[in-house]
């Protein structure tokens, strides 16, 4: 069993009410990763994921601080003690 | 180069002068200061509040910096961007730009202030006397 952090940013931490989860996996591809956050979210995880199960456009994913495509994600292969970010479109300056 | 994301700017004189040490090539420093405006669509603005995924604001804002420093072959460049509450009147951003000319200045200045408001993972919340809201 494979444990990831999950973090929330800004408007995103807000609207899912919290800044941080804790996400187990069995097997350790993306589409496993999304589908335990989703039924980890519930409804909320809709803001993450569209219908077809990609990511949201605008939405930024990072693992262990290195930006990741969102092209990429489905050849990712997490680890254990991974931190993955979700954060929305920048609005700084 | 010079990069920060912290709550609290360095003083604008020191950064000008920082830049005319920087080479005795300099010819031309462009600034950028972002301010908070008193006015929005929701009325008037109390304050910015600023948060950040600190550490890759700071690599990408490194690496937004560097980009545009060689695309222009600018001499030097300094970027620092406030976090946390920012009042009214208050500056937010300072970006400067050392070239030989004008030319490269005004348009890599354009174009690095752009680019940091759309990369770098730097989010605001804006609190009105109506509301308090992400824009």
């Amino acid at each position: 069993m494979v444990q990831v952090k999950v973090r929330f940013y800004a408007s995103l931490r807000d609207y899912i009410g919290v800044g941080e989860v804790i996400v187990h996996l069995n097997e350790r591809s993306f589409n496993t990763f999304r589908d335990n956050l989703k039924a980890l979210l519930g409804e909320k995880a809709d803001r993450i994921f569209s219908e077809d199960g990609t990511l949201r456009r605008g939405l930024i994913v990072s693992i262990n601080n290195t930006i990741i495509h969102p092209s990429n994600l489905q050849e990712l292969k997490l680890c254990e003690n991974d931190v993955v970010d979700f954060m929305p479109a920048p609005s700084g300056g | 180069m010079k990069v920060k994301i912290d709550h609290k700017l360095d003083p604008l004189p020191s950064l000008i002068e920082h830049l005319k040490g920087s080479s005795d090539e300099v010819g031309a420093i462009a600034i950028f200061i972002g301010v908070v405006r008193g006015a929005s669509s929701d009325g008037r603005v109390l304050k910015l509040s600023y948060e950040a995924h600190e550490t890759l604001a700071h690599n990408v804002l490194e690496s937004v910096v560097e980009d545009v420093k060689r695309k222009y072959g600018l001499i030097d460049v300094v970027a620092e961007h406030k976090l946390g509450d920012v009042l009214v009147g208050e500056d937010i951003m300072y970006v400067l730009v050392a070239s030989k000319h004008r030319d490269e200045a005004y348009k890599a200045l354009t174009e690095l202030v752009d680019r940091i408001k759309h990369e770098v993972p730097i989010w605001k919340k804006e609190y009105t006397e109506r509301s308090v809201k992400w824009v």
